[in-house]
């Protein structure tokens, strides 16, 4: 289990992270946050990229500060990942592998089960420059599997690919999840919706709410409803989004009091809204 | 870390402008190296291609300083470096093993340039493993560590700075070791008297005196303060390097950044105590100006002892300058006050004793000492221990040139040393033989007018000289010929020595072969011919200085020895000379230039005093007046007053 225990970390007078507490056992975490939540400086500590102020993370009950060994566990996609454009695929995960300490003679085999995961087995040989960006975001993924750690981070995973590419990452993920804790920084609601065990909302550097999907659906139940375009909206409402139904353009409301007539299901989106609007 | 070092090096070679910029180095390299082998036809002398190929130093270091950051900033640009990491010690391997293909090839140009100057050696058939080894070292301290410098700048700048101004440090790094910064200092200096040249010399690491005369005797300048200063800088900044690439867990990088600090540290305290170098620019303290500015004033003196020395004992240990422990034995007819000698300025007195070695007061003026003695006695023996150097006479462990006319030991009474107007150093000959006992402890092999019995030289002589570096005994003949391996000369003449001088046995009968063979003649280089009065050309009772063995030259020293030192006289020994061993030349200036240009005005009066009373006449009497040291006429009061019927 990787447990983050009240957690501090500043930039000189600038406090990024305020006695953040979470708890992760193996699993699919979203860590969902709008930009500048403070959830890249959180992941940063826990792959140790970043000194903690105060606080701690333990890993099994042991301190990751003093072990030395634990980062051999995390497999890392930071957000802004690239590789040696001039060297092929596989000489830039042997890269890794040799970083990551991998035997020499299990090299070969580990970086083929890595790209067979992310389906560029057929790319082996290719220079890094010949792939596309989704490409090298997967083999962002395949350089962060080598070793078979058993805990695994992206931040911002999906940013910038096309929606292929952001199903491809979602079946990826069901594919090597088992056993392992896998934490997903985004902003992008929907991406963690269908395949993140549980969610982490962040915002200005506290967690507001952890949960399973279900929970946190259920922080907006009742206070979703759609109305007409143009009706009196309280200015306590949020405007969840806009959108034309049956010739007419109606909003999506979320609510802490009823609006209009109509009452709405929720969606994971709406509870997370519901979560940072504080409705 | 192989695997790493293998993908590295694929990614340097397979990186177009990383690859490209290295094809147009070499390619630049070789085209100015090659060019030099095709220049060795003419000048056939592998010293002097080693000159020239050591200017590529500063194309070295500004390849390294450019390539190294390129290379290096690719990581960062690739947005490689975060996933690294996280991994134990990711990006100080990362790094560490880019710089091993760095100095992979590094040292691979640094052999190529080494290549060629080996190429240089063998063709030229120089047969002096000294001197391929000082090919070696020079390589090593000139293109390799240079390079070495240059990569660490462009690894530091690749991780503290941003690109833009990445590149304006680079370019201003390149600016301040560049040998055009030069006039900046020289500006200053000569035009404001503002004297920044010590900041400079910091940033001096590429090898001096490129473009002046070479030294044969001393090589290129490899002094260990430049080792110093260039291990200062590269310590420096790796630890530098180290300091922002370190994880703070790891105690022994820790420990390493600080070991480097304290490397850099102590380097710099020696580079900041050079002793003696041999650097021609115009660094007040250097070569050229140290003595010429001192000199401007009227500072010299000149006053008789009224004591004599007879003999000296001296201790001498040459590392990075000359330390001396001289006993002086004296003779006085009476007790003195005072004892007064002259030991060239930059020699630092840090005692003098008596025989009893009673500490004694002592006052020093420029070259001049006086020793107050404290008793009423006779002193008898002095003890003098000092050290210093000099930036013309050097003496560390790269070469020692330390002729006996120079006062690198006290001499007797004050004497003048230099001539301003000619900015030569006057040499200092005694004329009677004194007792010497020199034990020198020194890393070369010495070579003296003295006897040598491993490092002791002693015999009875006028002076003591001491010669060492790329220097090598010959026999020639009967005559032991002291000959510069890097500049040799035909020694034909010497063999020969005795015929050329038998046209003027009448002039000099005391002149006999035997006193011609055993005398040793030493080769001089460059700098003693070009700082010694009349090019160096010295004669002592048992060795002569030469800077070259033609017969005119040769006739001249040996001829010359038979006369005494006396500087007042040198117009018209000229003079002399010049008709005796150059008369078609002498005959042949113009009339009008004899009789209007100033320089000629002794020429002309002495042939008007030959066509009045005939050549050998003038030419027997002006040799007896050079010989007469009880003659004090001035030159032109003795050629005016040159009459028939005794002069």
């Amino acid at each position: 289990m990787l447990e983050v225990i009240n957690l501090d970390k500043a930039f000189k007078k600038k406090e990024v992270l305020k006695n953040v507490s979470i708890s992760l056992k193996p699993g699919v975490y979203g860590l969902l946050g709008s930009n500048g939540a403070g959830k890249t400086t959180l992941i940063r500590c826990l792959v140790k990229l970043y000194h903690i102020n105060k606080g701690q993370i333990q890993y099994n009950g042991v301190d990751v500060i003093k072990n030395s060994a634990f980062t051999e566990n995390v497999g890392y996609l930071p957000q802004k990942f690239g590789l040696f454009k001039e060297l092929t695929v596989y000489d830039n995960l042997q890269y890794f592998g040799v970083l990551k300490k991998i035997p020499k003679g299990s090299m070969e085999a580990s970086i083929k089960a890595c790209l067979e995961i992310v389906n560029l087995k057929d790319k082996i040989n290719d220079r890094v420059s010949t792939l596309s960006g989704g490409m090298i975001r997967r083999l962002g993924i395949a350089q962060a599997l080598l070793g078979e750690p058993e805990i695994i981070i992206f931040d911002e995973p999906t940013a910038g690919l096309d929606p292929e590419e952001r199903l491809r990452f979602k079946n990826i993920l069901s594919t090597i999840k088992e056993n392992k804790i896998i934490v997903i920084s985004t902003h992008i609601v929907e991406d963690v919706e269908a395949c993140c065990d549980g969610l982490i909302i962040m915002n200005e550097g506290t967690i507001l709410k952890e949960g399973s999907c279900g929970e946190i659906i259920a922080m907006a139940e009742g206070k979703v409803f759609e109305v007409k375009e143009g009706t009196y909206i309280n200015p306590s409402c949020y405007i969840q989004k806009s959108y034309l139904k049956n010739g007419e353009r109606v909003l999506r409301i979320l609510s802490g009091k009823p609006v209009g007539d109509k009452q709405l299901e929720p969606t994971i989106e709406d509870g997370y809204m519901c979560i940072m609007k504080g409705i | 870390m192989n695997t790493l070092i293998k993908n590295n090096l694929k990614l340097f070679f397979k990186n177009k402008y990383l690859l490209s910029g290295f094809i147009i180095f070499f390619i630049i390299i070789n085209t100015y190296l090659i060019e030099g082998l095709y220049k060795l036809s003419i000048h056939r002398d592998a010293f002097y291609y080693l000159q020239i190929s050591q200017k590529l130093s500063m194309v070295y270091f500004i390849f390294f300083i450019f390539i190294s950051y390129e290379y290096l900033v690719k990581s960062k640009n690739d947005f490689i470096l975060e996933s690294l990491s996280i991994m134990d010690k990711g990006k100080l391997k990362l790094y560490f093993s880019k710089f091993v293909v760095l100095l992979a090839i590094m040292v691979t140009v640094t052999l190529n340039i080494m290549l060629y100057d080996y190429i240089a050696y063998f063709a030229m058939n120089v047969q002096a493993l000294s001197f391929a080894y000082h090919i070696f070292l020079n390589n090593i301290l000139n293109i390799f560590l240079v390079s070495f410098l240059g990569s660490c700048i462009g690894t530091m700048i690749s991780l503290y700075v941003r690109r833009f101004p990445a590149y304006l440090l680079m370019i201003l790094s390149a600016i301040l070791i560049s040998p055009i910064f030069e006039f900046v200092p020289f500006v200053l200096f000569m035009g404001f008297g503002k004297n920044i040249y010590p900041f400079r010399e910091i940033f001096n690491i590429l090898p001096p005196n490129l473009n002046w005369a070479e030294e044969a005797l001393y090589g290129l300048s490899i002094e260990a303060y430049r080792w110093n200063l260039v291990i200062f800088w590269i310590c420096l900044l790796s630890s530098a390097v180290l300091l922002k690439l370190r994880t703070k867990k790891h105690k022994l990088q820790s420990l390493v950044c600080i070991l480097l600090v304290m490397v850099s540290i102590v380097n710099f305290y020696l580079y900041t105590n050079p002793g003696s170098i041999v650097k021609k620019d115009y660094n007040p303290k250097g070569y050229t100006p140290f003595d010429e500015l001192y000199y401007t004033n009227d500072v010299q003196k000149e006053e008789n002892a009224d004591f004599s020395i007879t003999a000296y004992n001296m201790a001498l240990v040459i590392d990075r300058q000359l330390h001396n422990d001289v006993k002086i034995q004296l003779n006085e007819k009476a007790p003195l006050d005072s004892y007064k000698f002259t030991l060239y300025r930059n020699f630092e007195v840090k005692s003098i004793l008596d025989k009893e070695n009673k500490n004694m007061a002592f006052k020093r003026d420029g070259d001049y000492l006086e020793i107050f003695n404290p008793t009423s006695e006779k002193l008898e023996e002095i003890r003098i221990i000092y050290s210093g150097n000099s930036p013309v006479f050097y003496s560390n462990s790269q070469g020692v040139l330390l002729p006996g006319s120079f006062p690198y030991y006290p001499m007797e009474g004050y004497k003048r040393i230099y001539l301003k107007e000619q900015t030569v150093f006057i040499p200092i000959i005694r004329e009677e033989n004194i007792d010497f006992d020199v034990t020198v402890k020194s890393k070369l092999d010495l070579y003296s007018n003295l006897n040598k019995d491993k490092n002791n030289f002693s015999g009875k002589a006028q002076v003591a000289t001491l010669i060492g570096g790329f220097v090598e005994e010959k026999k020639v003949g009967d005559v032991a010929f002291y000959s510069l391996m890097l500049s040799e000369l035909d020694t034909g003449t010497i063999l020969q020595i005795d015929n050329l001088i038998k046209p003027y046995r009448y002039l000099v009968p005391e002149i006999d072969t035997a006193s011609i063979t055993h005398k040793k003649v030493f080769q001089a280089p460059h700098t003693f011919s070009s700082r010694v009065l009349e090019n160096g050309l010295i004669s002592f009772n048992d060795h002569i200085f030469v800077y070259s063995l033609d017969e005119k030259t040769l006739i001249y020293t040996y001829l010359q020895s038979t006369v005494p030192q006396n500087f007042a006289k040198n117009k018209i020994k000229t003079v002399l000379f010049d008709y005796i061993l150059d008369k078609d030349r002498f005959l042949n200036i113009p009339k009008e230039q004899l009789e209007n240009f100033k320089p000629y005005e002794f020429h002309n009066m002495f042939l008007k005093k030959i066509d009045d009373l005939g050549e050998d006449y003038v030419i027997r009497a002006t040799f007896d007046y050079l010989k007469d040291k009880n003659d004090k006429r001035e030159p032109i009061a003795f050629i005016e007053n040159l009459n028939t019927g005794g002069h």
